[in-house]
């Protein structure tokens, strides 16, 4: 474990956005000013506002419009099972409600042609065939480091060679396709919708001799006992006070640099316990941090990685014909289209790739944090 | 009863100690403090007023009455501040016929509440013969009961027996004994009795000649003072057994009064009126820019400052003037992500918070209770904070704007080269026409700007630093932290919280003669206790001029007014 | 004395049994309108009775932009800053030119110009009490068989937003949130005018008998007090005259009114989670909608005859979101633009308050009332507190009047009286409403003026 302990800083004369502490639970009634060393490393804490899927909405990526919505795409399952149009009609007049949605639930079929759960076999039909994302704007990081033919130029950097397959998958449906910083829907409502009740989570950035320019600063990622609380237009309070789980597993440190008031990693293992309602367990392997600071002294950053696709599929399809029909992800076609362009971590016997390339973005508002070791101390 | 009764020729100054001894009827042995008190002229003290109850008040009484769980509702007539306080404005308003149609439907509410199955045997103390028939004894027995808490005396025998027979007779019309008395109790709920403190006074044995206050009006006023509520059984009893018409038994109650936890009530309710506090029922700032701040925080605002006030005077019995240089104080959560500073607590819990020393902070001056209330929804105003200064703690009135004002003068605020509102406001600084008021309130505010409108703490306004030095009646600061310590030290903060604590006692501005003595003799003794905030409730409550009543001049030959009931 | 001897000694004011049956009300103010049986209001063949709107705006308008060109008939277009009213071009009068007379008293922004349009008295200093508002010195007479004198609201939401004012201490506050004054006028104890049963509420019936215990209490309070508290417990006892008045008229059936309709139920306007969003001018818009509609239907439904409307404080602190600046700061720190000739942003707000007058007018006008429409039996007095904001002017306050009052004025008429006190029209609009008096008005601002050009 690690801690973010130590010197604090004073708040009169800087700005307003050096403000973060780790502090002793014992001595919140005064935060003593301890002796400086010869170094001045100083440290930020954030709380995450929006988390999401780093989106990106242009004509090029979906030359031949968006995958259909769910509507659509279970009138052509019933078709495919044989119903005729008028039983179709039927079953579907009271779309959303209605006779179709057992049909649809257990629309797979299993060798001997038996109806089964599609969303817990999504192979047990033929693959929809999502169409997938064909032009270059994809946000992200080359985490291979090569510029190949599958990848895509990241619209704010212009870099190259970005790695984002979990984008190609799911980049032309009506969900996803939106633009940063509008939020795609799923991801948002997933993230609003849990925030309130889940413990925060929080950023430390720390080591930092020079905001604008330092070779080697340490970013940690914790989980924090308490929610964020909202302000009055629904957003994360800035300058709220958090404690550090210390029970929590969600703990990631990287090494990193600021260039011209750019933050970047090195690749690290980004581990995160979430909520279920967003992603169980987030499990970013080669995973890196690219974050700018604005001047209210917030953090706008993306998180790329490679993801075991299956997880990223269970996460949706966990909720079954609920999700599907509601955010128009046709789930088989989903996990058909991720298996595809899966573009890490071969099976050793199939050669398969099991993960798949993403990239997530986030922006987190300034926050105080309190170590887990004083935490755990107090409790 | 009231005579109609002269004065003798004024006296100047105070008498001697042997004639007041005779004055005050002190009794032999009596050895605590209180007799060696400066007697004070029988003609220091001032008329008796009627005051509206506050709203704060009613709601009070109402749950003394019958239970903390009874939701009053409202609307409430707004109260009206005069010379600084609710408490003396209560003495000039009345009760419109909204006002009264909204008391009469809370008093319909709050009936219900009462006589709701659970609560009702409790409350009434007997059961009736039977439901849906009078039973005058029972109604009596309740109605004489809760008629001396709210009418803070003994009802007489007649308002007992209208307010039986009313009960009697709804009781009749709507078949129910319990909906008989509720609309029994509903006029009560209503009645000027209830809705008004009276006071009343009568001649005084002790200094023929003069008047004081009758035995129930000394206890309301001493109840309301110290305790911002009506009268308890205990001090009812004070009035009826004629205690309170003795320094001893005068003594004796506001020592138990000013021991009972109620005392911080009673505090609270004082500064609440003081620092205007009902103001934040409309107090608006701007979501957008300013996302912190909501109806919680904006409570919390006030219950931080309040608690600190508590603290500080009361458990930690501290010199008054030093709440304007504190850096003790208690915070939630969401209050310290407002200041930006960092506190561990369990959601809303308030902990205890110690501002680091040399943070840029001066007690109650900068909570966000002040500096939030005295700005504009999307701005700061040095100005505004400024006058609140001058007015709410020193008490010193700022003249109104004149009403030719020539604003041409007043500098372009869009215009970039104005960074911060000390440059946007140099024509009041600079301009003959201005200056002269601005220069007492403007450097005082903007010694503040460091907090925005919302109590958060900046360093620079659009880039540029802010400059917080200036200067208070001839004391130079450079920072927030140096305005505390001049408001501290300004005699007039000292003179004005006496003058505050005295008007809030007595309902109405003090007289002439009261106001010398407040300055000759409580305002003294205030500095020589170490400013100490209980002291000066006891200095005043047990004072002979608390319970003085002079006439007021002039109105006693004015004609009554035509009050018949207009032909309907 | 024994329960039983009260009971006969006092005056009994009810008889009869509660369930339903006939209630004989034996209150002598009522009299003529109950017909022997006592079941149903008499004569229903009278003209509907004029009503009388007083509608306020601070920080008034600019000079040049809302006066017609023209004396007399308004023709052509109206000017910019009143466009909004062009529906109305019928039914309203513009009164320009006149202003308010200090006699040497100090001004006081934002408060001499209203005191002088609402009462015809600037008050000298401390001490000087303000003086009973046209609105109530009107509902005075005609309020007196409603079961409100009068109905008072604020855009703000700040029951302190009121220039409605019985005395020097009394200010009648305004209702603040839209949801409360639905149940105040048309919540359970509302007696519809055209449903077919009508069944007194035992409640009221008892109340109404009761509360005369409180009237006793009168002379043992008056007794100890000096003048002026005198004059307060009076003006409360005033208050609880119009109390029992109000159940009087809750336990008597009214007379079927055809434009009698109850309005939707509206939600309540402020929320524990919605932090006062007070003058933020989508609020203040949006509340005033509600008002005006609600305003209209109690007229119709004749629960009162006289109403108030503050649409925003005589400061103005009116401000869109997200701005950083006030309308009243505005109209002070902003210049005046050369090219267009008035301060763009500061008058901005101009349209939505103007607006939310015509919102008002469309209300009453929705209301058919046999060939016409409620609007034809109002009379709305609009008014401001200052000429030109900027400079706290007080010469020229924007003075408007909107409604046929009944037929009882002419209107499509611009007045000029360029120089005359503002008191003439308070003084016309009382003379139209059926007050008797024939001068209005303190100090050089007394005036027997009437505004005979508009008088039919």
């Amino acid at each position: 474990m690690f801690s973010v302990c130590g010197s604090q800083l004073e708040s009169n004369k800087s700005s307003r956005h050096w403000r973060s502490f780790a502090i002793s639970a014992a001595s919140v009634a005064s935060v003593a000013l301890m002796a400086q060393t010869a170094s001045a490393a100083e440290s930020k804490s954030f709380a995450v506002n929006m988390f999401t899927v780093a989106t990106i909405q242009t004509e090029e990526n979906c030359p031949h419009g968006l995958n259909p919505l769910s509507d659509v795409y279970y009138e052509r399952e019933l078709k495919r099972l044989g119903y005729e149009p008028d039983e179709i009609e039927d079953l579907m007049k009271d779309f959303p409600s209605g006779g179709y949605q057992p049909i649809v639930i257990n629309r797979g079929r299993d060798e001997d042609g038996n109806p089964v759960n599609i969303y817990a076999h999504p192979y047990a039909q033929p693959d929809p065939h999502l169409m997938l994302v064909e032009g270059k704007a994809g946000y992200g990081f080359n985490l291979d480091g090569k510029v190949s033919d599958d990848d895509f130029n990241d619209p704010v950097t212009g870099e190259k060679g970005i790695d984002n397959q979990l984008w190609r998958a799911i980049g032309c449906t009506h969900n996803y396709h939106i633009s940063l910083p509008e939020i795609a829907l799923y991801p948002y409502a997933q993230w609003d919708g849990t925030r309130d009740t889940s413990g925060a989570w929080l950023i430390t950035v720390s080591g930092v001799d020079d905001w604008n320019n330092d070779s080697e600063v340490t970013v940690t990622f914790d989980k924090a006992i308490e929610p964020i609380i909202r302000d009055a237009n629904g957003n994360t309070v800035a300058d709220m006070t958090f404690r550090v789980d210390p029970s929590s597993r969600s703990t990631s440190v990287a090494k990193g640099a600021i260039k011209n008031g750019e933050l970047t990693t090195e690749p690290f293992h980004f581990f995160f316990v979430s909520d279920p309602g967003v992603m169980p367990e987030f499990d970013l392997k080669d995973a890196r941090v690219r974050a700018t600071f604005t001047e209210d002294g917030e953090m706008d950053a993306y998180l790329g990685g490679f993801h075991d696709y299956m997880k990223f599929y269970w996460a949706m399809a966990q909720g079954g014909w609920t999700f599907e029909h509601s955010t128009g992800l046709d789930l088989p076609g989903i996990y058909n289209a991720l298996k595809k362009v899966a573009d890490f971590d071969p099976d050793p016997k199939t050669g398969q790739n099991r993960a798949v390339s993403g990239t997530w973005w986030f922006d987190a508002v300034p926050a105080y944090i309190i170590s887990p070791e004083n935490v755990a101390q107090n409790q | 009863m009231r005579n109609v009764f002269k004065f003798g020729a004024k006296q100047a100054g105070y008498i001697s100690v042997a004639a007041a001894l005779a004055l005050t009827g002190c009794a032999p042995g009596e050895t605590d403090m209180a007799s060696s008190l400066p007697a004070v002229s029988p003609d220091v003290g001032g008329p008796t007023v009627v005051r509206r109850l506050t709203r704060n008040q009613y709601e009070t009484i109402i749950h003394d009455l019958f239970g903390k769980s009874v939701v009053v509702g409202g609307p409430f007539e707004p109260d009206v501040r005069e010379n600084g306080l609710l408490a003396v404005g209560a003495s000039n308003v009345s009760i419109a016929s909204t006002g009264l149609e909204s008391y009469t439907n809370m008093a319909r509410n709050i009936v219900a509440q009462v006589f709701e199955s659970e609560r009702r045997e409790m409350l009434l103390g007997c059961t009736p013969a039977a439901v849906d028939q009078p039973d005058d004894a029972c109604a009596e027995q309740f109605l004489e009961r809760v008629g001396r808490y709210m009418y803070r005396r003994p009802l007489t025998e007649d308002e007992l027996q209208d307010r039986v027979a009313a009960a009697n007779e709804a009781t009749k019309i709507r078949g129910d004994f319990y909906l008989g008395l509720e609309t029994s109790l509903v006029t009560m709920l209503v009645s000027p009795n209830f809705l008004f403190i009276h006071e009343s006074s009568e001649p005084d044995p002790n200094n023929p000649g003069f008047e004081r206050l009758d035995a129930y009006s000394k206890a309301t006023r001493l109840s309301f003072f110290l305790w911002n509520n009506a009268p308890d059984e205990r001090l009812l009893d004070a009035a009826e057994s004629g205690a309170l018409h003795t320094r001893k038994g005068v003594i004796e109650q506001v020592d138990r009064m000013l021991d009972s936890p109620q005392v911080a009530e009673g505090v609270r309710g004082f500064f609440s009126d003081m620092l205007e506090f009902d103001h934040f029922d409309t107090l608006s700032k701007d979501q957008v820019l300013y996302p912190k701040f909501n109806f919680t925080v904006a409570e919390a605002a006030q219950e931080q400052t309040l608690r600190t006030i508590v603290d500080h005077l009361l458990v930690k019995e501290g010199d008054y003037r030093d709440l304007y240089t504190t850096g003790n104080t208690f915070l939630t959560r969401p209050l310290a992500a407002l200041y930006q500073v960092p506190l561990s607590s369990l959601s809303n819990e308030w902990v205890p918070y110690e501002f680091p020393q040399d943070a840029q902070q001066a007690g109650i001056l900068t909570h966000a209770s002040f500096v939030s209330l005295h700005s504009h929804p999307a701005r700061t105003s040095p100005t505004l904070r400024g006058m609140a200064l001058r007015e709410v703690l020193l008490c010193q009135k700022v003249p109104d704007p004149p009403g030719d004002v020539d604003f041409k003068i007043v500098q372009d605020t869009e215009n970039p080269n104005f960074k911060t509102v000390r440059q946007r406001l140099d024509a009041h600084a600079s301009e003959p026409m201005c200056v002269g008021c601005h220069k007492i309130t403007d450097p005082m505010g903007l010694a503040l700007e460091n907090y925005d409108t919302i109590g958060g703490f900046r360093t620079s306004e659009n880039g540029e630093p802010i400059d917080t030095s200036g200067s208070l009646d001839g004391a130079a600061f450079t920072d927030a932290k140096g305005l505390g310590l001049a408001v501290r030290n300004n005699p007039s903060t000292s003179s004005c919280i006496v003058d505050r604590v005295y008007s809030y006692g007595v309902g109405r501005k003090p007289t002439k003669m009261e106001s010398d003595w407040l300055k000759e003799i409580v305002l003294k003794d205030f500095e020589a206790n170490g400013y100490q905030f209980r002291n000066l409730l006891r200095r005043v409550a047990i004072s002979d001029p608390f319970f003085r009543v002079t006439s007021p001049e002039a109105d006693e030959s004015a004609p009554a007014l035509a009050s018949a009931e207009p032909n309907n | 004395m024994s329960v039983v001897n009260r009971l006969a000694s006092r005056r009994r004011v009810l008889r009869g049994v509660m369930n339903g049956g006939a209630v004989t009300v034996a209150l002598p103010f009522l009299d003529c309108f109950l017909n022997s049986n006592g079941t149903a209001l008499a004569a229903t063949g009278k003209d509907l009775p004029v009503v009388f709107g007083n509608w306020y705006w601070g920080c008034g308008l600019t000079p040049g932009r809302w006066e017609p060109a023209m004396v007399g008939k308004i023709e052509g277009d109206l000017p910019p800053e009143i466009a909004t009213l062009e529906p109305f071009r019928d039914k309203l009068n513009v009164y320009s030119g006149m202003k308010v007379y200090l006699d040497g008293k100090p001004p006081r922004p934002h408060t001499s110009g209203r005191q002088a349009c609402q009462s015809g008295h600037v008050i000298a200093g401390d001490g000087d009490g303000e003086m009973e508002s046209v609105d109530s010195i009107i509902s005075g007479v005609v309020g007196r068989r409603t079961r409100f004198r009068s109905l008072e609201v604020a855009g703000t939401g700040n029951p302190r937003d009121s220039v409605s004012r019985r005395s020097a201490t009394v200010l009648n506050p305004s209702e603040a949130d839209p949801a409360k004054l639905y149940s105040r006028v048309f919540g359970p104890e509302f007696v519809d005018p055209n449903a077919a049963n009508f069944k007194p509420d035992p409640r009221t019936m008892a109340e109404r008998s009761a509360l005369t215990a409180v009237k006793e209490e009168r002379d043992a309070l008056m007794k100890d007090l000096g003048a002026s508290d005198r004059q307060r417990l009076d003006e409360y006892f005033t208050s609880l005259r119009e109390l029992e008045g109000r159940l009087d008229i809750e336990l008597s059936k009214p007379a079927p009114l055809e434009a009698c309709s109850v309005p939707e139920q509206v939600a309540s306007f402020e929320t524990s989670e919605k932090f006062y969003s007070g003058v933020e001018i989508d609020a203040v818009i949006e509340r005033n909608k509600l008002f005006s509609r609600l305003l209209a239907h109690a007229v119709a439904c004749d629960q009162t005859r006289v109403f108030n409307v503050s649409f925003n404080d005589s400061q103005s602190s009116l401000r869109k979101a997200g701005d950083t600046t006030t309308h009243h700061i505005l109209t002070h720190e902003e210049a005046i633009d050369e090219e267009v000739g008035y301060q763009p942003r500061a008058t901005w707000f101009f349209s939505p308050i103007i607006e939310g007058l015509a919102t008002m007018a469309q209300e009453l006008e929705n209301i058919r009332e046999g060939d016409g429409t409620l609007l034809d039996r109002t009379l709305m007095m609009a008014s401001s507190e200052t000429g030109f904001a900027k400079f706290h002017g007080t010469e020229n306050l924007p003075l408007l009047s909107l409604g046929r009052a009944g037929g009882r004025i002419k209107t499509g008429i611009h007045v000029q009286a360029k120089g005359d006190a503002v008191t003439r029209v308070g003084l016309t609009m009382q003379q139209v409403m059926g007050v008797s008096t024939s001068s209005w008005g303190t100090g050089s601002m007394q005036t027997s003026k009437t505004i005979s050009e508009i008088l039919a």
